[in-house]
């Protein structure tokens, strides 16, 4: 029979993994609403983003209770206040993908901006580095978690490349600067979604390793 | 505890019985003989202690203390056995074995058993070891009083156990000589018997160790028909449990093949929801490279749908069926089947079948019949507009370009309902399954479908009976699409019956769900076209059917219909309880009565 403490522990970590996931499949959508200009798809992804709230919450309170009753100590420790500062960073996460997913709404009603190809690699870096975080907690694996911290850079290079072209359009073509400021914000909420998914990374190394590497990115 | 061995149990038996068999009659007749010794010295005792008596009294009076000593002594050497005279009070004054002037060293005398006995009854006996001869003597005493010069007292003559009684002793020592020979030599006996036993045993043991090392063991004859009977049982034993294990191990490795072959991922969790097992494709879904087992399905696939479902699996249910998004856009259907047998803990098989590819070509495909369905109604409706507009025109004046158009008219208008039929077949396809939460009371819904096709039906000179129960039927519909499944199945009731036979609708509430038929009494459906006639286009009658204007598309737009409400829709030809007709049955979730309604009544 297994403790309660340990329990406890499994079913944080459970909650933790399915809040991660749920995270990763609103972004997921958002993007893809983006991308379809899916107004449908959209709105799905702003009703279920309270589910992430409630596992916030769930989270704390997982938290709370095993630190107050439970006492725990080195590792244990270290992964409940690892467990709290990713659900911070997920359910932050999760409200971009909200955001992203309002910009989508917006976009889909206006004809359709040229294509941006720097807002496109910059999706697809926000989410490879979501997916390889998530993937780095859910198996403990510090080789993962290094490699996105290193790919933030990348994501802050796009962004900014993402901003230029934009002012360029918006030099060039007036009519287009409503959906421009659009594309930037989304760019931007991209750019957040990268650097939590650093702190989440972060946290992992923390979990495992015990060594603190906030804005360092090395050991 | 260590077990013993079966030569110490045979060596202890032999010893036990040995030990039962002697020792027991031994200290019988010990015990008797012992008895009837003792006995006997009493009584010689007594007549000792008498004839003493006699003589201290009809002595003549003994001066001093030490003439009675001396007497003693005389007397005690005479007749071999010790004399004392004990006064009262213990001191005593006399003793054959005991010089004169030691007497005054003895221990108080008045309690010794004997004489306290002759105090009491007049004659005391005892056995006891005596301190100062080291052997066993018997004591007798008896008061004595009177005498002149002496004190009254107690004598006391003590005299040794008899000769016998001392070689009976001595036997004893014989007697456990003997008895350590005899352990001795049993022992050896039951050694020699076990190594006898376990002899012939040893080529069965070794052919035991044979078959533990799954080798095919060799057959010795022992001599003894029984051992060899079991040694044959054995190697009977041995080939059988190797066939059992060959067959399990060849099932063993299909099923390993067949499983790593299978395109499907299959993984088994243990009672507590690990993943116990996963097939190479299972190993391709998952994410990440690492070994998935011994974690959860959400740490390995990290969707949260799955977990819930396994968790239901494992509280549970039998099964669960759920379609899941895999990144990056892969679809699975996944079923989560409980597993339960009396040899394994409760578990579940997890099985991903990847549908990406028939997902990707049925979206093709419906994009495809929109779209043409799109891309023909603009040309439809220019055909169907400019062929009336001629209908009118002084260019229908001959008959027969009359004829022409109003077929032109009539095919157009054929074409515009199935492009219409198919568009709303794409919509009710591409719409996820949606039981609608809103009540709706089905007899209205029926009214309009019947006020529908009730012109059709009058040309055929048929009757539409609608036989409803009482209450109104609240169903968990919407309304639209009610009214088209049975606009749909009276239109083909209509189309397919005899003219002049009646069409009926029926409806019967159940525990969850109303079930509605439609019943005609036309030619009725062969039972081997039953379960297509749902499919689109599907005819069961080719030849007939183009004349009829039929689309072919209404049961199929039915059957969606019903299906994304949550219901089911079949068919029974003939109809029950007659030889003919049929009747197309549908169930439709049921509704409670909406609270503004119940208001209204009250």
């Amino acid at each position: 029979m297994k403790s309660h403490f340990i329990r406890q522990m499994e079913e944080l970590r459970m909650t933790v993994l399915e809040m991660a996931a749920l995270t990763e499949k609103a972004m997921h959508k958002a993007l893809q609403a983006f991308k379809t200009r899916d107004e449908e798809l959209a709105a799905q992804v702003i009703a279920e983003d309270h589910v992430v709230n409630q596992l916030e919450m769930k989270i704390d309170h997982l938290c709370l209770s095993l630190l107050a009753l439970e006492q725990p100590v080195a590792k244990d420790l270290r992964f409940i206040i690892g467990a709290l500062r990713m659900s911070i960073d997920l359910e932050r996460i999760a409200d971009q993908a909200v955001n992203i997913a309002q910009r989508a709404q917006f976009l889909a009603q206006r004809p359709p901006l040229e294509f941006i190809p720097e807002l496109d690699a910059l999706a697809e870096t926000a989410m490879d580095m979501l997916r390889v975080a998530i993937d780095s907690f859910a198996r403990q694996n510090i080789t993962q978690a290094y490699d996105v911290c290193q790919m933030d850079d990348e994501a802050d290079e796009l962004n900014d490349k993402v901003l230029r072209r934009m002012i360029d359009l918006m030099v060039t073509e007036s009519r287009s600067i409503e959906r421009a400021v659009q594309a930037i914000i989304t760019a931007r909420c991209l750019e957040r979604v990268a650097d939590q998914t650093t702190n989440i990374a972060e946290s992992v190394i923390f979990i495992v390793q015990g060594v603190n590497i906030k804005h360092r990115c090395e050991p | 505890m260590k077990p013993v061995s079966v030569r110490t149990r045979l060596i202890l038996a032999f010893w036990v019985v040995l030990l039962l068999c002697t020792l027991a009659p031994v200290s019988y007749f010990h015990r008797q003989l012992h008895q009837v010794l003792v006995d006997e010295s009493k009584a010689r005792i007594r007549h000792n202690l008498s004839f003493v008596l006699w003589s201290l009294k009809t002595h003549e009076p003994f001066p001093w203390l030490s003439d009675l000593d001396e007497w003693c002594t005389q007397v005690g050497n005479l007749l071999g056995i010790r004399i004392t005279y004990i006064a009262q009070g213990g001191r005593v004054v006399a003793d054959s074995d005991v010089p004169f002037d030691k007497l005054g060293f003895m221990e108080d005398h008045w309690n010794r058993p004997e004489v306290a006995a002759a105090r009491r009854e007049g004659f005391g006996f005892s056995v006891r070891r005596s301190d100062t001869l080291r052997k066993e003597l018997l004591y007798g005493a008896m008061p004595v009083s009177g005498i002149t010069n002496l004190p009254p007292g107690v004598v006391r003559i003590a005299m040794p156990v008899s000769q016998i009684k001392e070689k009976l002793d001595q036997q004893r020592l014989h007697l456990a000589v003997i008895l350590g020979l005899s352990f001795a030599a049993t022992g050896i006996l039951a050694l020699f018997l076990s190594r006898l036993m376990e002899k012939p045993l040893a080529p069965i043991l070794e052919m035991a160790r044979a078959m533990g090392r799954r080798e095919r063991p060799r057959l010795r004859p022992s001599g003894y028909p029984v051992l060899d009977a079991l040694g044959e049982t054995l190697l009977d034993v041995a080939d059988r449990v190797e066939t059992h294990l060959k067959s399990l191990e060849d099932q063993r490795a299909q099923l390993h093949a067949i499983l790593e072959g299978m395109k499907e991922g299959v993984l088994l969790l243990d009672s507590q929801g690990r993943i116990k097992a996963a097939n190479r494709a299972a190993l391709q879904i998952q994410r990440g490279t690492q070994s998935p087992l011994g974690l959860k399905p959400l740490e390995v696939f990290l969707n949260a749908e799955l977990q819930k479902a396994c968790d239901q699996v494992l509280g549970g249910r039998d099964g669960v069926h759920l379609e899941i998004v895999l990144d990056p856009d892969r679809f699975f259907d996944v079923h989560v089947v409980s597993l339960h047998s009396p040899v394994v803990p409760r578990g579940a098989v997890i099985v991903l079948h990847d549908i990406t590819e028939l997902k990707r070509l049925a979206r093709i495909r419906r994009d495809f019949v929109a779209n043409v369905s799109h891309e023909l109604r603009t040309p439809l409706t220019a055909i169907k507009g400019y062929a009336e507009t001629l209908l009118e025109s002084p260019c229908a004046q001959d008959e027969e370009a009359k004829m022409f158009i109003e077929t032109i008219v009539r095919k157009a208008n054929h074409m515009t309902r199935m492009v219409n039929d198919l568009l709303t077949l794409t919509r009710l396809e591409s719409q996820p399954p949606q039981i609608p939460e809103t009540a709706l009371d089905a007899a209205s819904a029926i009214a309009s479908a019947v006020e529908t096709c009730l012109p059709e039906a009058r040309k055929k000179n048929m009757d539409i009976q609608t036989l409803l129960p009482d209450p109104p039927l609240w169903v968990r519909a919407e309304r639209d699409s009610l009214v088209q499944v049975f606009q749909n199945l009276l239109d083909n009731a209509v189309r397919y019956s005899r003219p002049g036979t009646p069409i009926r609708i029926r409806a019967e509430v159940r525990a969850e769900t109303v079930l509605f038929s439609v019943e005609d009494e036309g030619p009725g459906i062969p039972s081997e076209h039953q379960a297509r006639v749902f499919e689109r286009f599907y005819r069961v009658d080719r030849q007939r059917e183009s004349a009829t204007g039929s689309t072919g598309l209404g049961l199929a737009i039915c059957r969606h219909i019903v299906q994304n409400m949550g219901g089911r829709i079949w068919v029974e030809s003939p109809v029950r309880g007659t030889d003919r007709g049929a009747a197309f049955l549908f169930t439709v979730k049921r509704a409670a009565e909406p609270e503004e309604k119940k208001a209204a009544e009250s």
